[in-house]
């Protein structure tokens, strides 16, 4: 009687012990999979190759965020698979529930490395934010982006330097997607980028450019991947975004914003040139304004 | 065991105390109209189980979409021809899909299991009292979220379809979207309703219903939970309805609460929204601490490690619940100021997250694991909180989140830290509390086959999520395919739709599982897991009024595992067992 009781207790033990390493395998799996296909998923899939330096150190905090979570989940899935794994083993569990010190340590160090990503990242969101103009001696160009469904359309002050009223009255698709002013003489000399038609948006390598974000319609949101930017176009106000591409080449512009059916075709382009392609291009979008009027 | 022979076997037929004379009731007033928080409890529970299995069929049809965009489904197209119409699968559909699959699983299905299924069947038996405090508006809070359910699936038939603009329905587009948006607006506005009926009868049975001995200190983990998580939802609801109303009022009223054309501001939703929002995931997510909680407690046969420290880190999480909204809406265009003072308090919730995480690790610690099928769901939602919570320090840092807003990475980061974990959090609570439920034992080893397979799928839908994330892909797309920066996300995407295939095939074990254990499962003894809690301590199923003549006493805390003080032959002692006359030497602190 005695010795059945010890083999049914046996075999429920070494039932327990198999469940513990199968559970504790199961979980260990995971973390072994997880860093190896991040590993690989650096090579594949990781972040567009860059072009902007001010947006440099996003991709350092970055590495840097990586690190600190990649560390604390080996840690932490580690001793999950590890406690279950003993607590499959054990004879019996300890009476144990209170430990200051233990509780003190953990919040401190999670406070510690949270306080850490606070303030690299406060400098880093405050760095992004300093308008262009206010870096002396930079170049620097402005330039209207204006979000509708579904596509992108852009518009440059022309050789004046000053944006024309716009108005939705006077919009037209072929003519003046925008509504400028026919009457007002500063919208005399702005050049229009209809992404509609295909066009790029394009940027000249090297300024500090100030993107003013617009919408004709629903919130959209302006993402260039390469640029590591992001920001909504809304009705009814200007969103301020500062671009400094580096490298010249088309890249692409993707909507991020749920802006209605069409909202997974609102692709559009920027085309980043060097200076001398930029001035010409302005050059000649002057003169076949002046040609047309 | 403690208990034994104390009580005489009752069952629920014979469920008679005194006040309460309920022999007579008929069919309805006992399993349909019922002002009895078990049977609103369980029909909350059941609703919610059904709405979840459409809103993960929606999901499917999307991998379906993303997995092989632009292939043909004559087979799809036979059974929705509207859907599928040429075999594609439609963008209105595709939309409509996004929005009612957000919607269906934060509102009908985890919300309503979690605050309507488990706070209902749980609060009153764990405190100790015969109900809640007010009963028929218990049983009117349940009766409006079938009429809810009514009106959302309803805008699948109208006129334009489903609302095509998420579950966050962001003006101005909600504004112009075709009828589906009203009826959308009207089932939203109808469930919070339900949802502050029932916030407010669990705020004030706990407050005031629970049983002597039963003070604030010795509330079981579960019920701090579920207390917690209907204060929130009291604060966070209002601000939704008022948004909902206005959004209403601009539809139908010819207003322009959001219109800038009328002087209205769309960010002013965004502010109301994710007001509610923000707070809503932690309306989902408390209840499955809570839950895991007990589980692990149990499970571990040890003592839930700091529980002070658990209630104060629930306490942290609700309060900071309401700093953090802002987010969402890094790139809205918010003064830069506030964006880092979101930040701050966003990253800030993750310090009493990882108090939680640690003292469940310290829990297992040298405990002896039993490993039932509510406890291997207890350590998956344990994994899945931390995989989830991590990404959370890239999101929550405005910076990082220019490029990962509203890409795959939030996809990812929101599905495995709030969807998941809490999945398995209500999981784990199913199989635990189902033989006080019905009466009847679960399959544990169906259950086991449920837990792998939806572990290994949970993961292999949702943690690839990142890789699309970093490689910039936007969310809400249906076709990725236009992009040229997304041409090698193809095998990422065919990974994830199986995956999530594999994933939904588990869940039809659960169901068999499920329907089969209600009528079929072996009897279930009162307290099969040996737990402490005073539920265990009624009947399985407990009758109407959930007690005898007698409603139980409470004498400490519910975590007296591998106790010094269990009697022999036993590892845990009760809440409702008094305290021994003389207490041996050396026993464990009390509480």
């Amino acid at each position: 009687m005695l010795e059945a009781q010890g083999t049914v207790r046996q075999r429920a033990e070494g039932a327990s012990r198999r469940m513990g390493a199968f559970v504790s395998a199961l979980v260990g799996f995971v973390l072994v999979v997880s860093v190896v296909s991040t590993v690989y998923a650096a090579k594949r899939w990781w972040l567009p190759p860059l072009i902007s330096t001010t947006a440099a150190p996003i991709d350092r905090l970055f590495g840097m965020q990586m690190l600190a979570m990649g560390v604390v989940f080996v840690l932490t899935q580690g001793l999950l698979a590890w406690f279950v794994w003993r607590a499959g083993r054990a004879e019996r569990a300890m009476y144990w529930h209170e430990n200051r010190r233990l509780e003190i340590g953990w919040t401190v160090a999670t406070a510690t490395i949270l306080t850490a990503f606070i303030l690299t990242g406060y400098q880093i969101w405050l760095a992004l934010h300093t308008p262009a103009a206010a870096e002396a001696g930079g170049k620097t160009a402005v330039v209207e982006v204006w979000g509708r469904q579904f596509y992108w359309l852009a518009r440059y002050p022309g050789p004046d330097g000053q944006f024309g009223t716009v108005d939705p009255k006077y919009e037209d698709y072929k003519t003046n997607p925008l509504g400028i002013d026919p009457n007002d003489p500063a919208g005399k000399d702005d050049i229009v980028v209809d992404g509609s038609k295909g066009e790029p948006i394009p940027l000249p390598a090297g300024y500090k450019v100030t993107v003013r974000l617009q919408s004709k319609d629903v919130i959209h949101s302006f993402f260039v991947p390469h640029l590591r930017v992001k920001l909504d176009a809304v009705p009814g106000q200007v969103n301020e975004l500062y671009i400094d591409a580096t490298e010249t080449g088309k890249y692409e512009i993707a909507c991020a914003e749920l802006c209605g059916v069409g909202h997974f075709q609102m692709r559009g382009e920027i085309q980043v040139m060097d200076e001398a392609a930029w001035q010409d291009w302005v050059q000649q979008q002057a003169q076949q304004r002046a040609a047309g009027q | 065991m403690a208990h034994g022979g104390a009580q005489t076997a009752v069952t629920a037929a014979q469920g008679v105390h005194a006040g309460h004379h309920h022999e007579q009731r008929s069919f309805w007033r006992r399993y349909i109209f019922s002002t009895d928080h078990k049977v609103i409890g369980i029909q909350f529970l059941l609703t919610s189980l059904i709405m979840g299995a459409v809103g993960g069929f929606l999901a499917m049809l999307m991998r379906v979409q993303l997995g092989w965009p632009g292939r043909e489904w004559p087979l799809l197209e036979a059974i929705m021809p509207n859907a599928f119409k040429g075999g594609q699968m439609n963008p209105d559909f595709y939309y409509g899909a996004v929005t009612m699959h957000g919607t269906i699983m934060v509102f009908f299905f985890l919300t309503t299991a979690l605050s309507g299924g488990f706070a209902n069947y749980l609060i009153p038996l764990q405190i100790g009292a015969r109900d809640m405090a007010f009963p028929v508006l218990n049983m009117i809070s349940y009766w409006l979220f079938p009429v809810a359910i009514v009106f959302a699936v309803a805008s699948f038939f109208v006129d334009g379809g489903a609302p095509g603009t998420g579950w966050t329905a962001y003006t101005p587009l909600s504004v112009r979207e075709p009828v589906g948006q009203t009826l959308w607006l009207i089932s939203v506005f109808i469930l919070m309703l339900a949802f502050l009926a029932g916030g407010i009868n669990y705020i004030t049975t706990v407050l005031n219903l629970r049983t002597k001995g039963m003070s604030m200190s010795r509330l079981p983990l579960t019920v701090w939970a579920l207390f917690l998580t209907a204060l929130v939802g009291l604060f966070a609801f209002p601000p939704l309805m008022a948004a909902v109303l206005m959004l209403l009022f601009d539809r139908l009223g010819g207003t322009s609460f959001f219109l800038p054309e009328g002087g209205g501001d769309p960010i002013l939703y965004q502010h109301l929204f994710w007001f509610f929002g923000h707070p809503e995931v932690y309306i989902v997510i408390l209840p499955a601490m809570g839950i895991v909680s007990e589980v692990l407690a149990t499970s571990v046969r040890k003592p839930i490690f700091g529980y002070r420290y658990m209630v104060g880190s629930m306490i942290a999480i609700a309060s900071i619940s309401f700093l953090v909204w802002g987010h969402h809406m890094f790139p809205s265009g918010m003064s830069p100021n506030l964006g880092s003072l979101f930040m701050a308090t966003t990253l800030a919730i993750g310090i009493p997250s990882a108090v939680k995480v640690f003292s469940w690790l310290a829990t297992i610690y040298r405990g002896k694991m039993r490993f039932t099928s509510a406890a291997l769901f207890a350590v998956g939602f344990l994994s899945l909180f931390i995989t989830g919570g991590l990404t959370g320090i890239v999101l929550g840092n405005p910076s990082t989140d220019l490029y990962f807003h509203d890409t795959y990475m939030v996809v990812g980061h929101f599905h495995i830290v709030m969807g998941a974990a809490a999945l398995f959090g209500l999981f784990a609570g199913i199989y635990h509390w189902f033989p006080k439920m019905f009466g009847r034992m679960m399959n544990e080893r169906l259950g086991k086959w449920h837990f792998v397979l939806s572990f290994l799928g949970i993961y292999g839908t949702f943690f690839p999520m990142h890789f699309l994330g970093t490689a910039g892909m936007p969310r809400r797309i249906y076709n990725w395919e236009a992009y040229a920066f997304l041409q090698d996300v193809g095998i990422l995407n065919v990974i994830i739709s199986v995956s999530a295939f594999v994933l939904g095939a588990a869940q039809l074990i659960f169901a068999y599982n499920f329907f089969y254990s209600m009528f079929r499962g072996p009897k279930a003894e009162r307290n099969p897991w040996q737990a402490n809690t005073l539920e265990w301590w009624a009947p399985s199923p407990p009758p109407h009024g959930n007690w005898d003549e007698t409603e139980p006493v409470v004498y400490r805390w519910a975590y007296e595992y591998s106790s010094k003080d269990a009697p022999e032959g036993s590892d845990h002692v009760p809440q409702w067992v008094p305290q021994p006359a003389v207490a041996p030497a050396g026993s464990g602190r009390k509480r």
